[in-house]
């Protein structure tokens, strides 16, 4: 049934972003997240990864959310001698997370989600009415 | 009018393989042999949906898990049912044959 496996392929795709739209979670809710102890690091940005996967049952190659990666890039400093976290300067590292980047990387999960949606609807839809003229 | 009756029993055998079960000319097995496949096939998958919704309710599974299987469940049952409608259908065509 061609259709009830493009379903279950949209279905891996859904799973892929909501695992994707977790990770971004993690990051905007961390954005300010300093390090628990004076000079260390804070929390590192994780950039979410998705992978295909063939699948020798199924005949077809579902998206598979993989291990989130971490950002190397550079921490923010910002300087706050009041923080706890600041270190002899007076300077805080904050994490590398920008929230434009995120919220960008957001509405592209959300987007390709609905797609997906979509892509089950239609076929849902195509399963059904073929169904229905069996009801004439 | 053989034609006809060949295309009648390719739809028949088509119908059958929807209940997981091939019934051949002479094997003795019948239509009702067809439906209570089919339905078992649909209890089945059905389970199937019941089985992650209670795991979703549960707190554990997926959501997307339980659309898929309820879905899948709901075009199985929908699809046995209306075979079964059309198949009491031309049996009630039949037994009001004038004869």
């Amino acid at each position: 049934m061609d259709l009830a496996t493009s379903m279950i392929i949209a279905a891996s795709g859904m799973r892929a972003q909501s695992g994707r739209m977790r990770v971004i979670a993690e990051n905007i809710a961390n954005e300010n997240s300093t390090s628990a102890t004076v000079g260390g690091d804070p929390y590192r940005r994780q950039v979410a990864t998705v992978t295909s996967d063939f699948d020798d049952a199924l005949g077809a190659t579902l998206v598979k959310s993989g291990k989130p990666v971490e950002d190397m890039s550079d921490f923010r400093s910002q300087y706050d001698p009041g923080n706890p976290a600041a270190d002899k300067q007076g300077y805080v590292k904050l994490p590398n997370v920008n929230p434009l980047v995120e919220v960008m990387d957001m509405r592209e999960a959300q987007r390709s989600y609905e797609a997906d949606l979509t892509v089950m609807e239609a076929s849902k839809s195509m399963l059904a009415r073929t169904v229905d003229l069996l009801k004439k | 009018m053989a034609i006809a009756a060949a295309a009648v029993s390719a739809a028949y055998q088509a119908a059958a393989k929807i209940g997981g079960e091939s019934i051949g000319a002479g094997q003795g097995a019948g239509f009702g042999d067809f439906l209570t496949h089919a339905l078992k096939d649909a209890v089945g998958t059905m389970k199937a949906g019941e089985q992650a919704a209670a795991q979703q309710a549960a707190g554990q599974g997926d959501i997307v898990n339980v659309v898929n299987a309820v879905n899948q469940a709901e075009i199985t049952l929908d699809t046995v049912v209306a075979v079964r409608d059309k198949v009491i259908q031309a049996y009630q065509s039949i037994m009001q044959m004038p004869i």
